[in-house]
């Protein structure tokens, strides 16, 4: 198998997850055991043990992982080291959550700074309530100048918001990768701008209410992310809290806004000082072969996570917004 | 000093054995995956080989919070 094509098996079936090509096919967990065999044995050896009866069939998966190019044949398996599987990032903080409705009163000139310190490169700001344009302008000026790669901002639909000014957000603040209007008595998409390497700016207009951090933890295929990143902070750590902080609408400090447990208010306690306490970290060690009924799952890799909606209100229980049992393999 | 001399290559470029050896694997490694796939149903496949891959867009690797039921990147990649 080529490195960066990884054979997931799951309990009903299983999936060869193309983090190069960000793609992915379900497969049969017999053809992830052949895939196995193939790994530890020459290939005339695993004919060999198949034996005559299976002859076929099993050329058939060969023809197939090369058709796909999944795999190749070499001579010299010794040269094509797996890949390695270790996660690591320089940063203390990566991706951060802000939630905002009409009572809170966050400053987002010092929040950028110390996230800016954190080296966080990805922010969402969740707006849950109307905000009128100017605080919308100021509240993405905040991240202006700092080493933040992208802002997503989620805010409540407005007759008084035309969409020329929602484009205008987007065009004047280029670190603004995504803009979603929910609550919006319409649906339309308006696609940013993209050079060869990123498309920033886009826009969303969703007729979805979000009025509280309870509409989080939808789990999606849509939301699977095939590529080495997510594969890799999954398989070590969780794939949603990971090197995350995130401030709630009161302005307390947690893992996640939808968490009970809080450490404390931004006002008294900063970013850094939570983000580096070994009991906030905690949570991040818990990955997808700890959490129950997710380490029987083919998607387990590349899928998110939820921690803050899990069934049994265990540390470990299943994500309750997830519908998908693995052991039929359907989703409901 | 003659072009193409093993010893004056290693000489020159101050590598070991060892790490010479590395290099010859590397090379290995490039050539084995320098495989343009043919088009696959009207779409243009990644090829494999690091030097001419198209690099998809800019996307966060994971969503940073699960609220939107929508693939934003369904029609910015498509």
């Amino acid at each position: 198998m080529y490195a960066a094509c990884m054979p997931v098996r799951g309990f009903a079936r299983g999936t060869i997850c193309d983090l190069e090509r960000n793609k992915l096919d379900i497969v049969s967990n017999e053809l992830i055991e052949v895939i196995e065999e193939c790994d530890q044995h020459s290939l005339d050896d695993v004919f060999q043990a198949y034996g005559d009866d299976n002859r076929q069939v099993l050329q058939s998966y060969i023809d197939w992982l090369l058709a796909n190019e999944y795999a190749f044949k070499t001579t010299t398996p010794e040269r094509f080291p797996k890949l390695e599987i270790e996660y690591q990032r320089p940063e203390v903080i990566t991706n951060a959550l802000i939630d905002v409705n009409k009572h809170s009163n966050h400053d987002f000139s010092s929040i950028s700074k110390s996230l800016d310190a954190l080296g966080c490169k990805d922010i969402q700001v969740r707006l849950f309530d109307y905000l009128n344009i100017t605080s919308l302008l100021e509240i993405v000026s905040a991240f202006d100048e700092t080493g933040i790669k992208s802002v997503e901002l989620l805010c409540q639909y407005s007759d008084e918001i035309s969409e020329n000014e929602i484009q205008r957000i987007c065009q004047s603040f280029p670190r603004v990768y995504l803009l979603v209007v929910h609550s919006s008595p319409f649906l339309k998409e308006i696609p940013g701008r993209s050079d060869s390497l990123s498309t920033m700016g886009n826009i969303l207009y969703t007729t979805q209410k979000i009025v509280s951090e309870d509409h989080c933890g939808l789990i999606r295929p849509s939301q699977f992310s095939i590529n080495t990143e997510t594969y890799l902070e999954s398989k070590n750590f969780n794939s949603c809290l990971n090197q995350k902080i995130s401030i709630d609408v009161d302005g307390v400090i947690k893992n996640c806004p939808s968490m009970r447990f809080g450490y404390g208010s931004i006002s008294e306690i900063s970013l850094e000082e939570v983000a580096t306490l070994p009991e906030f970290q905690r949570i991040w060690h818990i990955n997808k072969d700890q959490i129950k009924v997710c380490r029987d799952c083919e998607f387990r890799y590349i899928c998110t996570d939820c921690r803050a909606y899990a069934e049994g209100d265990s540390p470990t229980g299943k994500p309750s917004k997830c519908n998908y049992d693995p052991y039929t393999a359907t989703w409901s | 000093m003659e072009k193409g001399k093993d010893s004056d290559y290693k000489k020159l470029n101050g590598l070991t054995e060892k790490q010479l050896e590395q290099v010859s694997f590397i090379y290995g490694l490039m050539e084995s995956r320098a495989i343009t796939p043919p088009e696959q149903e009207g779409k243009e496949v990644i090829s494999r080989n690091h030097y001419t891959r198209k690099y998809p867009v800019y996307e966060h690797h994971k969503p940073i919070s699960k609220i939107i039921d929508f693939d934003i990147l369904s029609y910015v990649e498509g």
